[in-house]
């Protein structure tokens, strides 16, 4: 049984390494249960329906100016909806990510006397509940352009699309400008272009969907090129097989 | 050129050839290097990743 300590876990928000004020963070899939039963038998028949997911975390307050959790989490208040990447085991190649889209619902601000002031964080999905798929680079800084990742072997082809997902919580340069792009490969040698993102040159985050019918190659791993003049880059990409 | 005589063929999206001396990389748009694999190319064209370039037709003109 390969278990993970809870302490392991990371999180990302619209470019936001939530995770470094984070007591606890969950996804929930779910999805709607219907009764057909009718009449003359014996036991409830049921079908799914629609799939949604919300995902809550506890976070320490932090009134910082412009990275403090407080300070983010009253900006996403009432804003569009941001990419979560949630990985239990951390970002490390080829771990598991989940991946959604969603608006943050609430953040209740609760002090108590005998402890610190905590956020209860809800958020709740946009579109397509959550996707669940691979890290392809790990939560850490590259000081050297371009990144080749190494090949993730997802073990066989898959026929219905994905969502990429990206997150840079860091950049700095003179000019700092990096294009991130996901390719897939068959035989972890010959490369095609997959998903390409609008080039960095700023904290955030971006989701781009690939569309269904879409094959994607057994392989994939994460490339990233200098488009200015970057000193550093610290960014997770991840794929999600649909 | 790639390895099928004198076929050439167009990247419709970028490429990385990690197999290739150099590893050339090809935008979209770009010719596919010389030493790809057949199969590779095969596999390549099935996808739709690239396509064949036809050579061009010589403008033949109907006499007057």
């Amino acid at each position: 049984m390969a278990v993970v300590a809870g302490n392991q876990a990371q999180v990302l928000l619209g470019g936001f390494n939530l995770h470094q004020f984070a007591k606890s963070f969950q996804v929930m899939p779910v999805i709607d249960v219907l009764d057909t039963s009718v009449l003359g038998t014996t036991s409830r028949t049921k079908v799914t329906g629609l799939k949604h997911a919300t995902a809550s975390a506890e976070v320490f307050y932090d009134d910082t100016a412009t990275l403090g959790s407080a300070t983010v989490l009253r900006g996403l208040y009432g804003a569009s909806a941001s990419v979560v990447s949630f990985a239990p085991a951390g970002f490390a190649l080829g771990n598991m990510v989940a991946i959604l889209t969603g608006h943050e619902a609430s953040f209740d601000t609760k002090s108590v006397v005998s402890d610190l002031s905590l956020m209860s964080l809800k958020i709740e999905a946009a579109e397509d509940a959550v996707d669940f798929g691979v890290s392809l680079h790990a939560h850490s800084a590259e000081t050297s352009l371009p990144i080749t990742g190494t090949g993730v072997d997802n073990a066989a082809a898959t026929a219905n699309g994905g969502v990429g997902s990206l997150h840079v919580t860091a950049i700095a340069g003179g000019d700092p400008n990096v294009v991130y792009k996901i390719q897939h490969a068959t035989d972890n040698s010959t490369w095609v272009d997959l998903v390409t993102f609008v080039a960095v040159t700023a904290p955030g985050a971006q989701r781009i969907e690939v569309a269904a019918g879409t094959t994607i190659r057994r392989y994939l791993r994460v490339l990233a090129s200098e488009g200015g003049t970057t000193s550093s880059v610290t960014g997770v990409a991840a794929f999600a097989r649909r | 050129m790639s390895e099928s005589g004198k076929r050439k063929y167009i990247a419709k999206k970028g490429i990385s050839f990690d197999g290739l001396k150099g590893k050339p990389r090809v935008e979209a748009g770009g010719l596919i290097p010389e030493g790809v694999p057949e199969a590779t190319i095969k596999d390549l064209l099935h996808d739709g990743v690239i396509e064949e370039v036809k050579p061009k037709q010589p403008k033949v003109e109907a006499k007057k």
